[in-house]
C-alpha cells in the first residue's frame, strides 16, 4: 500500500512541476555576458594574447577558443566597402556599416561577443594605421586586402601651383586615406612633409592651394588621384588577435566568402547597390547608418578595385610576384603618416599582418575570371617609346645613388600599376637607358622608360606619367 | 534518578507497518523505480538550485552557495528520513528511506515552483551567476525556474533551447 501511495504522490508532484514550468508565461530576458577569469580556461588565452613578445604569426594551437560562436560581427567603414557582404549567408555574418572610424574602433574594442561589438572590420589601410595605437591592446592585424581605392581620393591644386614648401598649408577632408594620398605626393616631390601644415577646418581648407579629399570636392586641377596611384590606398580586413585565434575557422570562411562576394559585385553592381540601400536584416544590423541612394552607391562602387584571392596571395608574398607587397605598403604609409604628424606611434617592429588567413581562404576560393592586364605595348608609339603622356609627379635627386634610384623606381612602378615611370639621369640618354634596363629586370615590368627632364643641378629625375 | 524511575519511564511504541501482503506486479515495479529515480533527480536539482538561489541573494561565491544548499537538501532530508524510520517499524528500510527522501525532495521542488512569485527574482539572479561563469545550461535552467526566456550576448535573440542541457561541465563551471 505504501509503495502505491508513494508512487502516486511522486508521479503527481512530477506532473505538477512539469505542468507549472511548461505553462508559466516567460518574459524575454537578456542574460549577462560571460566574465572571463584571467586565471583559468579561456582567460589564459586572453592573457597569452596580451603578451607583448607574441608576434602576429605566433603559434595558434596554444590558445583555446574562449566563447564558441559561428557568426562573426563585422564593422565596415562605408557602404561601398560592404558591397561584397550583400550576398553572404546571414548565419555567418552580421555587418554594421558606419561612417566614422571612431564607431569602428568602439565596436572592435567591445569585441564580437557583445551585440554592439565587432569581431573584425573593413577599413582603409590608412585608417587602420591611424587607429592602431588606440587598439594596440587588441593586437589587431591585417588579414586580407579587401580592395584598392580607385579614384575616390584626389589631390587638387590650382593649375600654376608649385609644390608646397615647408610651412605652407595643405587642406584635407580629414579622411586618413585622402591625407595619405597628399602626403605621398608631397613626399614624392621632395617636400618636407614634417613641415607642411595639414588643416581640416573648412575656412582653412578654402584658403589652401593644395587640397586633398573625396572626388569632386573641389574644382581645382587634379594633380593625383587614387585611380593613378592604384595600389597606394587599399582597404583591408582587420581582425583582433582573439578573433584570429578563437574564431579562425569562421574568419577563413568569411574571407573566402568575401572573395566570392567581390565577384558578385563585379557581375551585378546595380543589384548589389539596391540590396545595400535596402539594408536587409539580419545581414545588416539595425545599428547601421542609413546609406545614400542606390545611384550614389553605384558611383562609389566604381571607385573600388576589388581584389581576387590571387591579388591577395601576391600582395601578402605568399606567391612570388613583383606587385606591391602589403608589408612594404604598410611600412611606407606608417612612415609618411608619422613624419607628417598624423599619428603618434612609429612603425611597429613587427608589422600587424597575418598571412595564414588569406592563404587558407585562397585555397578554398576558385579564381574568378579576371580582366587581362593591359599590355604595355598599347601605350607605346611605333618606336617603342611612351606617347602623349601626362606627367603626374616628378622627383629630383641631388645625388645619383643607383641603389636608391632603382628601389624608388620599383616602388613607384608597383604603386602606379597602370602608369609609366620615366627616368632621366645626368649621363644623358645612354646612361638613362642603362638604368632603365636594370630597373626593368629588377621590377619585372616593361613600364619603365628613359625620360627627358631638364635636370639643371639635379643628378637624376623620376617621373610618374599616365596616358591621357 | 533511581531504578524505579526508570521503570516508570514511558516507552515509545513503535508502530509496525503492515508487511506487504503480496509483491507488486513487475511492470509496476519498473515504473515505480523510474518515477522514484526521476523524482530524486528532479527534486534534488530543483532543490539545490533553489537553495543556491536563495543563498545567492547574499553570497556570490558559487562553492559557498553550493555547500550551503546541500545542508537543507541532504542534511535536513537525512534527519527527516531518520526520524520517520525510527517512528515506523519498517522491514524494507532501504526502500522506505528512498521513498521518504524522494517525497521530501519533490515537496521542496514543488514549493520552489509554486512559490514562483517569491522565488523568481532569486532564480533570475542565480541564472545571472551561471551565465557570468559560462554555465549556459544551468543558467537556462535557473531562468526557466525564474520565469525568464534568456538570450545570450553571442547568440540571436530567442535562442533559448530549454533547460535540459545542463551538463556535468556546466556544474563544474558553476562551482567556480
Amino acid at each position: 500500500m505504501r509503495t502505491y501511495g508513494v508512487f502516486l504522490a511522486l508521479l503527481g508532484m512530477l506532473v505538477a512541476v512539469g505542468f507549472l514550468l511548461g505553462t508559466t508565461p516567460r518574459d524575454a530576458y537578456k542574460a549577462p555576458a560571460e566574465e572571463i577569469d584571467p586565471d583559468v580556461d579561456g582567460g589564459a588565452a586572453l592573457s597569452d594574447a596580451r603578451a607583448p613578445e607574441a608576434g602576429a604569426t605566433a603559434p595558434m594551437e596554444a590558445a583555446a577558443p574562449i566563447v564558441p560562436s559561428n557568426k562573426l560581427r563585422l564593422a565596415v567603414l562605408s557602404w561601398e566597402l560592404a558591397a561584397p557582404i550583400a550576398g553572404m549567408d546571414p548565419a555567418m555574418v552580421e555587418a554594421t556599416v558606419l561612417s566614422v572610424p571612431q564607431g569602428v574602433e568602439t565596436r572592435l574594442a567591445r569585441g564580437g561577443d557583445d551585440t554592439e561589438g565587432a569581431d573584425l572590420a573593413v577599413v582603409p589601410l590608412a585608417e587602420f594605421i591611424s587607429m592602431y595605437d588606440r587598439l594596440r591592446a587588441l593586437e589587431p592585424s591585417v588579414v586580407a586586402i579587401a580592395g584598392y581605392s580607385h579614384g575616390k581620393e584626389e589631390l587638387t591644386a590650382p593649375g600654376d601651383a608649385a609644390a608646397p614648401k615647408a610651412g605652407e598649408t595643405v587642406g584635407t577632408s580629414g579622411e586618413a586615406a585622402a591625407t595619405m594620398l597628399s602626403i605621398y605626393a608631397l613626399d614624392f616631390m621632395r617636400t618636407d612633409v614634417s613641415k607642411v601644415k595639414l588643416v581640416s577646418d573648412p575656412a582653412d581648407v578654402a584658403n589652401a592651394a593644395w587640397v586633398t579629399g573625396p572626388h569632386a570636392a573641389t574644382k581645382k586641377r587634379i594633380v593625383l588621384s587614387s585611380a593613378d596611384a592604384s595600389r597606394l590606398l587599399p582597404a583591408v580586413i582587420i581582425a583582433p588577435r582573439r578573433t584570429r585565434e578563437a574564431k579562425k575557422a569562421d574568419l577563413v570562411k568569411f574571407v573566402a566568402a568575401w572573395f566570392e562576394g567581390t565577384a558578385r559585385v563585379r557581375g551585378n553592381a546595380p543589384g548589389v547597390a539596391k540590396e545595400l540601400e535596402a539594408r536587409k536584416a539580419p545581414l545588416f544590423s539595425g545599428a547601421s547608418e542609413k546609406p545614400q541612394g542606390a545611384l550614389a552607391i553605384v558611383e562609389r562602387l566604381g571607385q573600388i578595385e576589388w581584389t581576387t584571392p590571387q591579388d591577395n596571395t601576391d600582395a601578402f608574398g605568399i606567391t612570388e610576384s613583383k606587385v606591391m607587397h602589403v608589408d612594404d605598403l604598410m611600412t611606407l604609409s606608417w612612415r609618411l603618416l608619422r613624419t607628417a604628424g598624423v599619428i603618434a606611434a612609429s612603425t611597429p617592429a613587427q608589422l600587424p599582418i597575418t598571412k595564414d588567413i588569406v592563404a587558407e581562404a585562397a585555397k578554398v576560393t576558385p579564381p574568378p575570371p579576371g580582366d587581362a592586364p593591359k599590355a604595355p605595348a598599347e601605350l607605346m608609339d611605333d618606336a617603342g617609346a611612351p606617347k602623349g603622356l601626362n606627367v603626374l609627379l616628378t622627383r629630383r635627386y641631388d645625388d645619383l645613388d643607383e641603389a636608391t634610384l632603382l628601389a624608388d623606381i620599383a616602388q613607384t612602378a608597383r604603386l602606379f600599376d597602370h602608369g609609366i615611370v620615366r627616368v632621366t639621369t645626368r649621363g644623358g640618354d645612354k646612361a638613362s637607358r642603362t638604368l632603365v634596363s636594370k630597373a626593368r629586370k629588377e621590377s619585372l615590368t616593361e613600364r619603365i622608360f628613359p625620360g627627358n627632364v631638364a635636370l639643371g643641378t639635379a643628378a637624376a629625375a623620376l617621373e610618374v606619367c599616365v596616358a591621357p | 534518578m533511581t531504578d524505579d524511575d526508570d521503570d516508570i519511564k514511558p516507552v515509545k511504541k513503535k508502530v509496525a507497518l503492515k508487511p506487504k501482503s503480496k509483491s507488486a506486479p513487475p511492470r509496476f515495479q519498473v515504473a515505480n523505480r523510474v518515477v522514484k529515480l526521476l523524482a530524486l533527480a528532479v527534486g534534488a536539482f530543483i532543490s539545490v538550485v533553489g537553495w543556491m538561489s536563495i543563498f545567492g541573494l547574499l553570497i556570490d561565491s558559487g562553492i559557498v552557495r553550493f555547500v550551503l544548499a546541500l545542508l537543507p537538501t541532504i542534511g535536513v532530508g537525512l534527519v527527516i528520513v531518520d526520524r520517520v524510520l525510527k517512528r515506523f517499524n519498517v522491514e524494507d528500510r532501504g526502500g522506505a528511506m528512498l521513498d521518504v527522501y524522494a517525497v521530501f525532495l519533490m515537496v521542496q521542488a514543488v514549493l520552489f515552483v509554486v512559490l514562483g512569485g517569491v522565488t523568481h527574482g532569486a532564480f533570475t539572479k542565480e541564472g545571472d551567476h551561471y551565465a557570468k561563469s559560462g554555465s549556459r545550461g544551468l543558467a537556462r535552467a535557473a531562468y526557466l525556474l525564474g520565469g525568464k526566456s534568456p538570450s545570450f550576448p553571442d547568440e540571436p535573440a530567442g535562442g533559448a533551447s530549454g533547460a535540459a542541457d545542463a551538463g556535468a561541465g556546466d556544474a563544474g563551471k558553476a562551482a567556480r
